[in-house]
């Protein structure tokens, strides 16, 4: 596969990478056009996002629009996505259940080459940097122990009632190593949200920046 | 209102300062069962008394009679004619009281009863007769279960532990016996100097708090090096601790941080261990500096000693090595210490004293070559400097400068400027740097092999300067008779808990913003009450006999219109009826739906130590998993409730993050200070939760609140 020219890759075709390599992640169509509405087979409510090389941070520019209960609304909020964002393409793709949310990822660092990432999720992440890194590539018993570094690993031991799917996390982090393997040309890629759920898990966003 | 009295209620009255001053200064002492065999306990003290240079007369008391030391032993303490103001007690436990009575009967005026076996193993009642027998002839106790006492305004040693005590001005308490003594050692290793160490043992009359309130008025000590493992009412630590002179600190370190050290505590002195959390809050509300280990409260302590206050916040660090210097720099970042980067004021002091290859920038770098006369140059330069307040000097060890002239410079230093700014040093190296850190710290200069050390000192003197301004209480209007009313009823129908609609009308009744709802009855009613309120509405069965409502089908949100309503109050009455059958069902709350904002959680809790006590954290499942919460002792300003709330790690979500605005943080303020007046008002209210207390832009709902009541007997 080749990551192609890009700089910065889009949602969908990170996703599609990572649905090359089994990890779970949301039902979604692409779409450029009102026409296209007309076609799409998706279970409401939905999201749609922007989807746009040159837009990294989508939440930050009112790029996306959670919980659309019906086509009509989805029509709304389509037109006015089209206003905001002429010429780019659109993602609208089923709404997930909420899962205990975290984070994972690869960086290609300066002194140590790639890096594997696993944190706590969500708006929390940044303020408790509750974060565990290895260096690419990582054995099964690494990825169990990158989950057992993080304080949020208690959610995978089982915390008042929730016990995350740690098997489905530890695979997670084994693909998405074996994809900083094979493309030594990711500068910094990021699965954020993931949500965790007692069984399963899926990738909520995600982005890619390769090297320039 | 303290609910809880444990044992030792002999000692509930803190004795005046005046009353312990022959227990610090004893004219003439007594060693009851001084001990002719040398090693014994009963030998040690007598010995330590006459080396620590002790001015008064000693009288060692054994029937075998004798000489001891060249001193001569009487039979009894009967048979002595002076005065005597202090006696040891050594003898074994099964003669102490009588040797206690037999001293309070001569007119002793303190005993000291290192002897053990009280009630710490559970003899409980030969040590209430103990202090009943010396209290009949106005003599107090410190003890049993102690090492003695060492007192530099005497001087005297009497203790069983090192003879050799330097004295200065640091007091150490300690709750421990066996680790006041290796702190005496480890003071002399130190080269520390002590105005006193006492150790409280079972604090069967004399408490730590007596102790305090003496060596906060003894004018040497400057410091307090606290050891403390329980306390049984923390209420009157906290107030007695609000009574100490402004310039003198207490370090402390409390054991029981840990589950199994909570445990170990409770069977060791048998005084109950409040939640560490707790000990957390009241410390840093009375301004207690509490070390993380012993060997971090010994830096302190001697930093704390030595060093004045510092004039503002500009540090600089003055190093010979760039690799020390940047570890320094890291720490000062860590520990929240101010290293200035004022580049003018930097260029001003240091300009004209740099080296060749060196740099002003903080830290300033001497360079390799830099020996005692460049530090000089330096060091004089930043101490004259009113700008700079506080200075790190740094050496690490290099073979190209002699050692003893930089000795020489930071002794020089510190006499002439030591009392007007603080110098902490850090010397990195072997034997060499080894040496003039020994030099130091037996000078009483604060001197740390680790700059890590050196920096959390500096941190923690200026955390005990910290200025404490008088907390502000405001009043605040409360609907009392309600809340009585409330409380009344649960209380004759015999409940402990209140119901989910109790407790909101509670703090309704006490200013808190409650989302309007109403108890219904019947599908008539219920229609009306949600016309009132007004739609959307959430419908939850009230009962006290179904705790989780969610999972019987007995709560429903989101409720749009009256067909809904009706609906919703058959499906509810039927789900409860047919899950839980034997339920009181008091009928059915009907209560304002509202938007979702940032969701926190207030609380309150009675301590077994402290009392009443609040609690403010975010909702959501990390912060559990973090425990990311904040406590503080109540009552307490809304300045400090502004503290409490800030030092939560998500603190960041109410400033507003992604782009949100800022929420009403003014408006947990007021709800936490309501909760807190109160728990104070009513202090049957034994715990008390707001889960949660809904944040917005502009105000915060209780939205859900439990309350558990404590039945007076």
């Amino acid at each position: 596969m080749n990551l192609g020219l890009q700089e910065t890759l889009t949602e969908d075709a990170v996703k599609v990478l990572l649905r090359d390599y089994g990890i779970p992640t949301t039902d979604f169509v692409v779409i450029e056009s009102d026409d296209d509405l007309e076609s799409i087979e998706l279970e409401f409510p939905v999201a749609l996002k922007v989807c746009s090389p040159d837009i990294l941070h989508k939440t930050d520019v009112g790029g996306v629009e959670l919980n659309i209960m019906d086509e009509e609304e989805l029509k709304r909020e389509f037109s006015e996505f089209k206003k905001k964002f002429p010429g780019e393409r659109f993602i609208i793709e089923k709404m997930e259940p909420q899962g205990i949310e975290m984070i994972a990822g690869l960086v290609n660092d300066a002194s140590f080459g790639m890096s594997i990432m696993v944190g706590m999720g969500g708006i929390f992440a940044e303020m408790y940097k509750d974060v565990s890194f290895r260096l690419v590539p990582i054995k099964r018993k690494d990825a169990e122990e990158m989950i057992d570094d993080l304080k949020a690993g208690e959610l995978f031991k089982g915390f008042r009632g929730i016990e995350l799917d740690r098997k489905a996390m530890v695979e997670l982090l084994l693909k998405l190593s074996q994809i900083g393997t094979d493309f030594p040309s990711i500068s910094q890629m990021d699965l954020n949200p993931v949500f965790v759920y007692s069984s399963g898990l899926k990738v909520i966003d995600a982005k890619m920046i390769k090297i320039r | 209102m303290h609910r809880c009295k444990k044992l030792y209620i002999l000692s509930s009255n803190t004795l005046s300062v005046a009353d312990l001053k022959y227990l610090f200064n004893p004219r003439h002492v007594a060693v009851v069962g001084a001990s002719h065999k040398e090693g014994k306990i009963g030998h040690t003290v007598l010995k330590n008394i006459v080396e620590s240079g002790y001015k008064g007369k000693v009288y060692p008391i054994n029937p075998k009679g004798g000489e001891i030391l060249g001193i001569k032993v009487h039979e009894s303490i009967s048979s002595i004619d002076g005065e005597i103001d202090l006696a040891l007690i050594v003898v074994p436990a099964s003669i102490a009281v009588s040797a206690v009575e037999e001293c309070a009967k001569k007119g002793v005026k303190f005993a000291v009863v290192i002897t053990s076996g009280f009630s710490e193993i559970g003899n409980i009642g030969a040590e209430k007769e103990m202090v009943e027998k010396a209290r009949a002839n106005g003599m107090r106790i410190l003890g049993p279960n102690v090492f003695g006492i060492y007192s530099a305004s005497a001087p005297i040693n009497a203790t069983f532990g090192p003879s050799k005590i330097r004295p200065g001005n640091i007091a150490v308490i300690s709750q421990s016996g066996a680790l006041g003594i290796a702190m005496i050692g480890k003071t002399a290793d130190e080269n520390m100097g002590l105005s006193t160490i006492v150790s409280i043992g079972n604090k069967a009359d004399i408490t730590e708090a007596d102790i305090m309130s003496y060596v906060f008025n003894d004018e040497i000590t400057k410091v307090i090096f606290l050891y403390i493992e329980g306390l049984e009412n923390g209420r009157e630590f906290m107030d007695l601790v609000k009574k100490k002179p402004d310039d003198m600190q207490i370090v402390a370190i409390k054991a029981g941080r840990s589950k199994v050290g909570a445990r170990a505590v409770a069977s060791h002195t048998g005084s109950l261990a409040g939640s560490d959390k707790i000990f957390d809050a009241a410390f840093k509300q009375i301004g207690i500096l509490r070390a993380e280990n012993l060997a971090e409260g010994f830096n302190w302590v001697a930093t704390l000693a030595a060093c004045p206050r510092p004039a503002g916040k500009n540090v600089v660090i003055i190093t010979n090595g760039g690799g020390i210097g940047v570890l320094a720099a890291d720490a000062c970042e860590k520990y929240g210490v101010n290293l200035t980067s004022d580049m003018e004021l930097l260029r001003r002091t240091f300009e004209d004293v740099m080296p060749k290859f060196g740099s002003y920038k903080n830290p300033v770098d001497l360079t390799g070559q830099a020996g005692g006369a460049e530090y000089r140059e330096a060091l004089e330069r930043a101490l004259n400097e009113d700008d700079i307040h506080a200075i790190i000097a740094l050496y690490c060890q290099t073979d190209m400068t002699p050692l003893e002239p930089l000795m020489d410079t930071f002794v020089e230093m510190q006499e002439k400027y030591g009392s007007k700014k603080p110098i902490i040093y850090s010397l990195f190296g072997g034997e060499g740097t080894d040496k003039i850190l020994e030099e130091l710290k037996a000078k009483g200069i604060p001197a740390f092999e680790d700059v890590e050390d050196a920096v959390s000192s500096l941190k923690a003197l200026y955390m005990a300067h910290e200025k404490r301004k008088e907390e502000e209480m405001e009043e605040v209007d409360m609907d009392e008779e309600r809340i009585m009313k409330v409380l009344k009823e649960v209380e004759k129908e015999g409940r402990k808990q209140l119901l989910g609609t109790e407790a909101k009308e509670i703090m309704a009744a006490a200013g808190i913003d409650v989302p309007p709802f109403k108890v219904v009855k019947s599908i008539d009613e219920a229609v009306e009450a949600a016309e009132e309120i007004g739609y959307p509405v959430v419908m939850k069965v009230v009962s006290e006999d179904i705790i989780h409502k969610t999972d019987v089908g007995g709560v429903l949100i989101d409720i749009d219109d009256k067909k809904e309503l009706i609906e919703g109050y058959e499906a509810i009455m039927r789900n409860c009826r047919q899950n839980v059958p034997k339920a009181n069902i008091r009928g059915i709350e009907i209560a304002k739906m509202v938007p979702h904002g940032v969701e926190t959680i207030v609380g309150a809790t009675t301590d077994s130590s402290f009392g009443k006590v609040l609690m403010f954290g975010l909702g959501g499942i990390y912060v559990e998993v973090l425990k990311d919460v904040a406590f503080r002792v109540a009552p307490v300003s809304k300045r400090e409730i502004g503290k409490m709330i800030r030092e939560i790690s998500s603190y960041p979500l109410l400033l507003g993050v992604r782009g949100e605005k800022r929420k009403d943080i003014g408006s947990i303020i007021n709800s936490i200070y309501r909760v807190g007046v109160l728990v104070n008002r009513f202090p049957e209210i034994s715990e008390l939760d707001i889960n949660p207390l809904m944040v917005y832009e502009k105000g915060a709902k209780a939205l859900d609140a439990r309350i558990n009541i404590e039945v007076k007997k």
